[in-house]
């Protein structure tokens, strides 16, 4: 959250709403925003009704919780990535900013813009692994 | 579950996890809703979407 947060701007620059959404009532998600300075809007999933319905709930932790994920939106709520995460693990603002940058100056055509960040990132894993090998 | 961080499905269905057939993919309408924020007031997928596309982050929450 703390590094979205620190890219909010740059990601905003690029076109991009962003939001967090968590099952925790709006005190406590006001709690957070508030230490972590979050600038971006916590949204507040109490009845899991969300998170079901995007088949997204682990149901076996504190009494249901969302699995990490970043999904990107676009018109028509078309989904145009994904990236479903582990606990400790998630895609960076970082990766993502780097493969907005690396497209082309200018709006392109925002359907094929997230594809093309996420093959990008795959192909960026790629090159990482084998270096490491 | 993938654990990996960058396990993304750009064009294919090859990462749906299994159990997990509703999570929407690459290509699908996601389901709309609204929800509210820290200050109470809506926040409405659709609409935002209208305007520009929207990262969604899914966190565990506080605690």
């Amino acid at each position: 959250m703390a590094d979205f947060r620190d890219h909010f701007d740059a990601i905003g620059a690029a076109g991009f709403d962003l939001a967090a959404i968590s099952v925790d009532p709006t005190r406590a998600a006001a709690l957070l925003q508030a230490e972590l300075y979050l600038p971006f809007d916590l949204l507040c999933d109490t009845d899991r009704s969300v998170i079901r319905s995007w088949d997204l709930l682990n149901e076996h932790e504190h009494g249901g919780i969302p699995i990490p994920a970043v999904v990107t939106i676009g018109h028509g709520r078309a989904v145009l990535g994904r990236s479903l995460d582990s606990m400790t693990r998630q895609v960076s603002p970082q990766d993502l900013l780097a493969a907005l940058e690396s497209t082309d100056s200018g709006p392109p055509p925002r359907r094929f813009l997230m594809p093309r960040l996420f093959e990008f990132l795959r192909l960026n894993r790629r090159v990482r692994r084998a270096g490491e090998g | 579950m993938n654990d990996d961080p960058l396990s993304i499905d750009p064009t294919t269905d090859d990462d749906q996890p299994s159990g997990r057939p509703n999570i929407p993919r690459v290509g699908d309408v996601a389901p709309d809703f609204q929800l509210p924020n820290t200050s109470q007031q809506p926040w409405h997928l659709n609409e935002r979407v209208e305007i520009r596309p929207a990262i969604l982050l899914f966190y565990r929450g506080h605690w």
